[in-house]
């Protein structure tokens, strides 16, 4: 866990959402949490730097997890054990929607190719919480 | 079905018998008169010529044979055998009695013309007392010895005639007589079977070592179809590890520069603007910049070096090593001779630097070297390269084997270019490849 973010770890509450990033690429899993902390506190995040290290996620209780696509493969197993796969965003590498369509086949959350995570991961984030809530609607 | 190696042994075996039955047969139904003077001992040296003929079956060896046998049995001081094609050129010309310095001084062999002309179409031996005065004799070249008596008979079996036996001077001085010509007759007979023998021999050597050439050439074909399986999977494993490094490694590198920029963006569009942190997160993208350029370097270094077109073959082998040393527990050194500041031809710099960096590869996979050297000598329009090391070295495999794909790549690659990869290692001393090829 990045010493950056350790803080945040059991601040997990009612009102913003656990996220976290679970992503192998130092600078762009540095940046990602640095975007999510300025959308206006919606969210607490985590960060874990190695795919290895998922199984600590289940002890974060998070929200959701954030992944990039050159780390997917090898953790879609683990992230089915640990969490649940609906509740994860996947970066993808590029526009191509069949990418969108093989992560989502497998059940998860968002998608969204890296050249939008700027501009499209707070989206991405919220719509899969919402989705999670209009998938269970007595609850 | 492949036919048993053991196939031409068991032809000379039979043939063997063949012969010995044959010679029973000779010797018990000519009507050689016992009691007269000569005869035993001519007959006795018939069978010991046939007898040393019938053991051989190289088709030279048969002929050289045939030629000294007949001038033995007909006590003869020179003798020959004319081997003519079917339109009567000799095609060979087997002597005997006649030193090489006398041959050389002679100059051309004989051509088939004059009197030997005239024993091809004979149909039965031919036998004169002096050669030179025959009207049918068109002399002797110059530096030629001297012969005069002279027997010739036809060697062939039926309408199949394989060429003459030419004798002459007859060791006594006398006319060659009727016990020569028959001696000689009985000896041509034998002859022809070892010609044939040995012919049939050839025959089924020739055929075995087909069977044997394209059995080699089927399985030098399967070699290099699996060889050439394997490198295309090998290439496109090699593609698709530089295409996840191009989307993933670089990727997320400039992933992260775009990240940076909206951070920025987001910094300057804050109430009140977060100048100090714009000012940082543009560092941050700066250094995100230089990184992204070093990875996708790395990469096309990785792929083809640039500095192998446009500045040469050592100052790439020079960037490998350095790059080795960098990233392995190996220090490689480079050293070169006679290659000065010329260029090679593209084709032999690729080549070389292709080979060097799978050595390379392979030193840093299996070796445990403490260092490495590169060695370019140029001389004598070849290029030497060797690549050694310290490492633990290996057991070099006779046939490089599935998991030898880098050591049979190199050894393709050396063989496109017209030259060798020899492989020396011993467990425990090290290895060293050695690359030659021509630079014309």
């Amino acid at each position: 866990m990045d010493d950056d973010t350790r803080a945040d770890v059991n601040a997990v509450s009612v009102g913003p959402h656990h996220v976290v990033v679970a992503v192998a690429h130092r600078a762009m899993r540095g940046l990602i949490v640095d975007l999510l902390k300025r959308d206006g506190g919606r969210w607490v995040v985590s960060a874990i730097d190695s795919v290895s290290k998922l199984s600590d996620i289940s002890p974060l209780c998070p929200d959701l997890v954030v992944v990039d696509i050159a780390d997917f493969a090898a953790v879609h197993q683990q992230l089915a054990a640990h969490f649940a796969i609906d509740r994860v965003v996947v970066i993808g590498p590029e526009p191509d929607p069949a990418y969108r369509q093989a992560a989502m086949s497998r059940g998860t959350g968002a998608w969204l190719s890296r050249e939008r995570v700027g501009e499209d991961l707070c989206d991405a984030l919220h719509s899969t919480l919402a989705h999670v809530s209009d998938s269970d609607p007595a609850q | 079905m492949t036919p048993s190696p053991n196939t031409s042994a068991t032809i000379e075996c039979y043939l063997h018998d063949y012969y010995a039955m044959s010679l029973m047969s000779v010797t018990t139904t000519q009507d050689f008169d016992g009691g007269a003077a000569g005869w035993p001992l001519k007959v006795q040296t018939l069978l010991e010529a046939v007898l040393v003929l019938s053991g051989e079956h190289e088709l030279d060896t048969v002929l050289r044979r045939i030629v000294a046998g007949a001038a033995t049995i007909a006590d003869a001081r020179y003798a020959a055998l004319g081997i003519y094609d079917s339109n009567g050129v000799i095609v060979s010309f087997i002597h005997h009695g006649i030193d090489d310095d006398t041959v050389a001084r002679i100059g051309s062999l004989p051509d088939g013309h004059g009197f030997l002309g005239e024993v091809i179409v004979a149909s039965g031996p031919i036998r004169l007392a002096d050669l030179g005065s025959d009207p049918r004799s068109g002399g002797f070249p110059p530096n030629h010895p001297p012969m005069r008596t002279f027997l010739g008979v036809p060697v062939g079996r039926g309408r199949r005639r394989y060429g003459n036996l030419y004798l002459t001077e007859k060791a006594d001085g006398e006319t060659f007589a009727d016990e020569d010509e028959a001696l000689v007759v009985a000896f041509a007979a034998f002859a022809v079977g070892a010609i044939e023998s040995a012919q049939l021999v050839r025959l089924e050597r020739d055929r075995v070592d087909a069977v044997a050439d394209l059995a080699a050439a089927t399985e030098r074909a399967a070699f290099k179809r699996e060889m050439f399986g394997e490198i295309l999977t090998a290439q496109e494993a090699e593609r698709a590890r530089v295409s996840r490094d191009l989307h993933d490694d670089v990727g997320q590198a400039l992933t992260s520069v775009l990240l940076g920029l909206r951070l920025v963006e987001s910094s300057l569009a804050a109430n009140p603007v977060e100048l100090d942190e714009a000012r940082q997160r543009t560092e941050n993208v700066r250094e995100l910049v230089a990184d992204a350029l070093r990875r996708t370097r790395k990469l096309a270094f990785d792929l083809r070096p640039t500095v192998l077109d446009d500045v040469g073959l050592l100052p790439a082998l020079e960037r490998l090593a350095q790059d080795m040393t960098a990233r392995s527990d190996t220090a490689v050194a480079v050293a070169s001779d006679g290659l000065d500041a010329a260029r090679l031809p593209p084709s032999v710099e690729t080549l070389v630097y292709r080979v060097v960096q799978e050595a390379l590869t392979n030193i840093t996979r299996h070796a445990k070297a403490a260092t490495a050297s590169i060695t370019v000598v140029a001389a004598d329009g070849c290029v030497r390269t060797l690549v050694e090391d310290d490492g633990i070295g290996f057991i070099v495999p006779d046939t490089p084997s599935r998991g030898h794909l880098g050591l049979k790549g190199m050894a393709e690659r050396a063989d496109l270019g017209g030259g060798t990869v020899e492989l020396h290692s011993t467990p425990g001393a090290g290895t060293t490849v050695i690359l030659d090829l021509p630079l014309a």
